[in-house]
């Protein structure tokens, strides 16, 4: 049975080899359980041996769960795909899931009232599809497909200043402000692809008003 | 690392700082017509410098985009600025290198100078920290003690963000410098959504 010491000491050698992290964590786990079976086959089996390879088994096996999940292939669908397309190609599609997985795909009819000026606002919307006006009196900026609406107030935190009405039946993602505030601060590398949209948005919308 | 509110910038506004050619330049001209992101760095060869130019770099073009400038200062000699800029590949980037030598700046944003935040536990702990990111410390070129800061400034001279370091590997996050000055770009929108 002396080959399976064996065995699992050159896996144990492989994975101080390996550079990447899943598969020294494999290695590991093959190599613990030979060493188990190793171990439980002597005329006295060595169970504090068998106790903690176990418990590292438990951890290794629970790590590579974690890190297979993040590895598996992101499928998204036509929706989600289109509006990854328009909007949040600085996203991987990963992080485009995380964020989609903290919002909700909502419908409006045609002049429903998206924003109501001077009200706080507690959510941020993308027009996944459709057409929607941002009001002040005579003035009126259109929004199309792929247009943030209440960025500004998300990002200064103050009420708007202008209505926001659907021209047209549009089909949105909005997220509460509180959570997704929150979801950033966790993840910074996300908040900084985040604001690299928003901010884009931001300022094509200053130039659109500029002129 | 503290954040201060202060009201004016009044102080800093006066203070003339060098140029790479070693021409005098009023910090206050910087955020006369647009919003300014100062950001004060210890001496050139710093290396957590080297860190928090490493996070802003990438970001600079989005703070360009909102309208506002970047201006970094360091406290090394003005002839030291255009080997700073090469090391860092900030050529192509929008953003003004200026050298303060004599700490004026650094003392009108009220910022940290101390030995203990230079060598101290902490300061040691960045340091390791910052070799094992792959960054390198160099020959010290400026002043060793003096500590960084970073503020927004408003046209007009307001600042809305003020962070003083306390350590040498404290530097403010590229994104809170973003978003303050996305925040002021929304504010100037008239139609605020």
């Amino acid at each position: 049975m002396a080959y399976l010491l064996h065995v699992a000491n050159v896996l144990y050698l492989l994975s101080y080899l390996v550079k990447d992290i899943l598969w020294l964590r494999l290695l590991t786990v093959v190599a613990g359980l030979l060493l188990m079976v190793w171990a439980y086959l002597q005329p006295e089996p060595l169970w504090a041996s068998i106790a903690w390879n176990a418990l590292f088994l438990v951890i290794n096996v629970y790590q590579s769960w974690l890190l297979i999940l993040e590895r598996r292939p992101v499928r998204l669908s036509e929706r989600d795909m289109k509006l990854y397309q328009l909007v949040f190609r600085a996203l991987t599609p990963r992080e485009y899931l995380k964020l989609l997985a903290l919002g909700r795909w909502q419908d409006a009819t045609a002049e429903a009232r998206l924003v109501e000026r001077g009200q706080a606002l507690d959510r941020l919307m993308v027009l996944a599809s459709g057409r929607a006006a941002v009001r002040v009196g005579e003035r009126s900026i259109e929004l199309h497909e792929g247009r943030f609406i209440g960025e500004m107030s998300f990002i200064t935190g103050e009420a708007p200043s202008a209505d926001v009405f659907a021209l047209e039946g549009v089909r949105y993602v909005s997220w509460a402000k509180a959570d997704l505030t929150k979801f950033l601060a966790q993840h910074p590398a996300l908040r900084a692809a985040w604001q690299a949209v928003l901010g884009a948005d931001l300022v094509s919308k200053l130039r659109a008003t500029a002129t | 690392m503290r954040t201060v509110q202060d009201p004016t910038s009044s102080a800093l506004a006066g203070i003339e700082a060098l140029d790479r050619t070693g021409a005098r330049r009023a910090l206050g001209s910087f955020w006369a017509d647009r919003p300014c992101v100062l950001v004060l760095l210890r001496h050139y060869g710093c290396i957590g410098c080297a860190v928090a130019i490493a996070d802003l770099a990438p970001r600079l073009a989005e703070i360009d985009a909102a309208g506002a400038r970047t201006v970094l200062v360091g406290s090394g000699a003005a002839a030291s600025i255009d080997a700073f800029v090469e090391r860092h590949a900030l050529g192509d980037k929008p953003v003004t290198l200026l050298s303060d030598p004599s700490l004026a700046a650094y003392r009108a944003a009220g910022l940290v100078r101390s030995a203990w935040a230079t060598f101290g536990a902490r300061a040691a702990v960045d340091y390791v920290r910052a070799l094992g990111s792959g960054f390198t410390s160099r020959a010290t070129d400026g002043d060793l003690l003096q500590q960084g800061g970073a503020l927004v400034v408003v046209a007009g001279g307001a600042v809305v963000l003020r962070r003083v370091y306390e350590s040498l590997g404290e530097h403010v996050d590229a994104s809170d410098l973003v978003e303050a000055v996305l925040g002021l770009a929304a504010r100037r929108s008239a139609l605020r959504v």
